[in-house]
């Protein structure tokens, strides 16, 4: 029997798995990973502070925030002390969180600084938790029922009000442990997290199922084309788990730079009609681009276009589709290679019951089927009958093998003038074949006096091309399912919910409410770059490739980030924002974005040099560095007081009186420490040619930092180090002192430390001076004592300026 | 001596959807500039650090080089990661009136030191 209570199924987990690493942090310069030890000490630290705060079983805390471990670590922390989880989408509107807060009479905002949100209710900062936990706590013990609620998931819908489906722990452990009885997992895999936490089919597929098998899943801090592609490269990614529309976009990109390749195009041919091992070989370097470990591409969350599965099958890649509702939490049906069957969703999960109605609609079974709606029974009881079947509102036929075929949305079905049905997804898919279709929304067209089947397009192309498509479709529609009319939707894309599924709601009334006398504006005709700029900068005007960015269109500096983001969004193409000068034409633009996806491609796998990791080099090195230490013991005896050095990564602050600082450090640290240790150098000093460089690298553990200015890359080299497991010495004095008392410390170090987010810890050498001071060339013997402080975290919300001061005093009142 | 000055005025109502999108705003924002959550504030961290970029020169998209913080009397206090040759004193200051935020910036440069 599984696991029926999220502590259960911890209790398991941690028992099994310890060392190995359980998510990885991609933080802008600092990646840390987390082994399942980290996880429970720090769910056992956070259950501990939601006690702190009064807060208990049946509670209900909200979480709003882009997905991380420290999300993660949040919700946990409240399932294990039957705390109610109240899971809000990161880009939900201040509206939308006040009214699920007070619906579900939360006591606890725990949300992203980057939410703007101000409420009454009190706040803890998701950017905040690591320095907020106490020092120890245990998430064991609180009483928790599997019929208890686990959370409470609000679906924005593609429709009408916002519902809240209350998730019980029985029903996302079973639908968990269904999922992997289904699935047979790869037992080394690293997945990729794209989809919101605030949504079932991540927290489900993408969090819960490789950690129940022990394996890693990678949050990236941003989800930039540049960082996504780095990631998979970076991380060895085996694994995505993502919605149609991002596999769609995905594939644009791809099609515009293989468009002008012809060995690519011609590669994408051949495996379209070779077997399978050889479309994966013949493929690879397409496939490259994305890392040589990537596999499996879990799509979810919305039907998947033939054509789009279809492409990434060709490409070599495992598409496994599953289907479900927030209400299943969520997973009902899977499809997998080899367990296939085309344009089907697959079959159903173990332990569940399907069935279909006499109309068509899909019925569900079993222990993964939502307790109820929150204080909305007639909801409920609208959608669980009394024999505790779940109507799941899709049309749905399964064939003799047990393959379910989704028709469509019951409330989308659309009824024919003469009372015949007609399925709005069957005509969508028929448009989508064509690749200028961007998207389309079949509907009925209630502005004229009589209602028209009509289509509301996305695409680039004019009005002459969609009436060729249309026309073409038609030819394969049953004539009651004939398109009268089409749209050419005026914006760059459709009106969608968080996970990307289209707002037909919103389309419908958009065409309905449309004034007879002002018709859409048809897309004029242009690339999407200048749809993107229409957009922007709200202007009908006409954009020629002529027409200057800045002046023209008046975009200013928040309008240029807004620019650079949506050109992110909607082509997946990372443009630099210094490159929009205010000269900067259309046509340039086209050509800097042109550029930057062919840089894209080459770049991918770039890596940051570090400390060389060659086992013979490794073992000479701490050889010699061994015997000068050792050599250096005989003129210098260290006293060490204060505190012990703590595991690492963290970041030591000094203060610098001579060249003995860093031989000292690396003394205190011992053998083992040594490894994990380097020390930040003026790289216009220790790295002036390649011998110093070389001695200074590999003997002192030296890295090079810039002593003016050239803080972003002081934060790279250092964060690089610290995602290493590295700890770094720095001296914020910036050079030796001459007398031996303290200057004061370069603001530079504030910046690190409010960027980096590691523990600070405050280290004063005494001594040194006196042994080895600035200018004289050999030691004197003598004794070093070293006092080490207590390690500190800053909260996000202190300046820099004052960081740098409470260091400077914490070294000097050692 | 030398003095360069920025200035930069922002419309609340003009910039609604920059602050609901937080990835916009994680490109702006350190997460310190957000610590209070009015619009207002935000907003004005947003105009000065568009000044401070004027003033000393910066290039566009230079958002995260430029910290804010207040002081106790509530006076904004600027720092830049990578202050410009002979950068002396950098001054800012933030006013607010209906849905306009004005930020105004000063720097001053001595082009004679080292």
């Amino acid at each position: 029997m599984a696991a029926q209570t999220v502590p259960e199924a911890l209790d398991e987990i941690f028992g099994r798995y310890a060392h190995e690493t359980a998510f990885v942090h991609r933080q802008p310069f600092f990646r840390q990973a987390w082994s399942f030890d980290d996880v429970q000490s720090r769910v056992g630290r956070m259950a501990a502070f939601l006690r702190s705060k009064g807060l208990s079983h049946g509670d209900a805390v909200a979480i709003c925030g882009p997905n991380s471990p420290w999300w993660l670590t949040a919700y946990l922390a409240c399932a294990s002390q039957g705390i109610v989880v109240v899971p809000l989408d990161f880009n939900s509107t201040p509206e939308f969180i006040n009214t699920v807060l007070a619906e579900t009479k939360a006591k606890l905002l725990v949300k992203s600084v980057y939410k703007v949100y101000e409420g009454k209710l009190e706040t803890t900062l998701l950017e905040d938790v690591a320095q907020l936990l106490p020092e120890a706590g245990d998430w064991k013990g609180a009483p928790v029922a599997p019929d208890d609620t686990l959370e409470i998931v609000f679906t924005s819908g593609s429709t009408g009000n916002p519902k809240g489906v209350v998730l019980t722990h029985r029903n996302v452990m079973n639908n968990v442990a269904n999922f992997l009885e289904a699935w047979p997992p790869e037992r080394h895999q690293t997945s990729l997290s794209l989809v919101p936490l605030s949504h079932m089919l991540e927290q489900t597929a993408g969090f819960w199922a490789p950690f129940h098998l022990g394996c890693t899943v990678v949050y990236i801090a941003s989800l930039r084309p540049t960082e996504i592609t780095r990631a998979l490269y970076e991380e060895g990614i085996t694994c995505i788990i993502t919605v149609p529309a991002f596999l769609q976009l995905l594939r644009r990109r791809i099609e515009a730079q293989t468009g002008r390749n012809r060995t690519a195009k011609a590669l994408m041919r051949m495996a379209t009609v070779l077997p399978f091992p050889l479309a994966r070989g013949v493929t690879w370097p397409i496939r490259r681009k994305f890392g040589s470990h990537l596999r499996t591409l879990a799509v979810g969350g919305a039907a998947l276009p033939a054509d789009v599965e279809d492409f990434w099958t060709q490409l070599g890649y495992t598409v496994i589709q599953g289907y479900g509702l927030t209400e299943t939490s969520p997973l009902a049906t899977y499809s997998t290679r080899g367990s296939t069957r085309a344009r089907s969703v697959g079959k159903s999960l173990p332990n569940q019951e399907l069935a279909v109605t006499e109309t068509g609609e899909l019925l569900l079974r079993g222990p993964h089927v939502f307790k109820e709606y929150y204080n909305n029974q007639a909801a409920t009881g609208q959608v669980i009958d009394h024999d505790g079947w779940l109507h799941t509102g899709d049309i749905a036929e399964v064939d003799p093998d047990g393959f379910v075929f989704l028709k469509g949305r019951v409330k989308n079905m659309l009824l024919s003038s003469n009372g015949l049905n007609i399925y709005p997804e069957d005509i969508e898919a028929k448009l989508l074949n064509y690749g200028d279709i961007r998207d389309a929304v079949v509907l009925m067209d209630n502005h004229a006096d009589e209602p028209k089947l009509t289509a509301v397009l996305l695409t680039n192309r004019d009005e002459a091309y969609v009436r060729r498509v249309v026309g073409e479709v038609n030819q394969a529609l049953a004539s009651h399912q004939a398109i009268q009319n089409h749209i050419i939707w005026p914006d760059t894309d459709f009106p969608r919910t968080p996970t990307r599924k289209v707002r037909r709601q919103v389309i419908q009334e958009a065409v309905d409410s449309r004034l007879a006398d002002k018709p859409f504006i048809p897309t004029q005709d242009g690339t999407q770059v200048q749809a993107v700029l229409r957009q922007v900068s709200g202007t009908d005007k006409s954009i020629t490739p002529d027409t200057r960015i800045v002046s023209d269109l008046a975009i200013d500096s928040i309008k240029r980030l807004e620019l650079v983001t949506l050109l992110e969004e909607k082509l997946l193409v990372a443009v630099d924002e210094t490159m929009i000068t205010p000269t900067t034409t259309v046509a340039q633009l086209e050509k800097i974005i042109d550029d930057a996806r062919r840089s894209q491609s080459k770049n991918a796998g770039g890596q940051v040099r570090g400390l060389t990791r060659n086992r013979l080099v490794l073992g000479v090195q701490s050889a010699v560095q061994g015997a000068l230490l050792w050599l250096l013991g005989w003129y210098q005896r260290i006293e060490v007081s204060g505190n012990a050095l703590p595991p690492g990564p963290v970041m030591y602050v000094a203060n610098h009186t001579s060249h003995l600082d860093a031989p000292t450090f690396l003394r205190v640290a011992g053998f083992r420490g040594r490894q994990k240790l380097v020390v930040a150098a003026a790289a216009d000093y220790f790295f002036r040619g390649p011998l110093r460089s070389w001695l200074s690298r590999n003997l002192v553990h030296a890295v090079p930092v810039e002593r003016e200015g050239g803080v972003r890359e002081s934060l790279e080299r250092i964060g690089h180090e610290l995602s290493l497991g590295r700890s770094v010495v720095v001296f914020p004095e910036g050079s030796r002192s001459t007398n031996g008392r303290i200057k004061p410390f370069k603001p530079g170090i504030g910046f690190l430390a409010a960027s980096l987010q590691v523990p600070v810890v405050p280290v004063r050498l005494k001594g040194n001076f006196e042994l080895l001071p600035k200018g004289s060339r050999w030691p004197k013997k003598g004794v070093t004592h070293v006092v080490v402080g207590e390690a500190r975290m800053y909260s996000v919300s202190l300046p820099p300026d004052a960081i740098t001061h409470d260091l400077q005093e914490a070294v000097e009142n050692l | 001596m030398r003095v360069a000055c920025g200035v930069d005025t922002i419309d609340l109502t003009q910039i609604q959807s920059t602050l609901r999108d937080a990835t916009q705003l994680q490109r702006m924002l350190h997460a310190g500039d957000a610590s209070r959550q009015d619009p207002e504030h935000i907003a004005g961290r947003i105009a000065l650090k568009e000044a401070t970029m004027k003033a000393l020169g910066m290039p566009p998209g230079s958002w995260l080089d430029i910290f804010v913080h207040t002081h106790a009397s509530g006076k904004p206090e600027l720092s830049v990661s990578q202050p410009p040759h002979g950068l002396v004193s950098l001054d800012g200051s933030i006013s607010h009136h209906g849905n306009l935020v004005i930020a105004f910036v000063v720097a001053l440069f001595d082009d004679k030191s080292k």
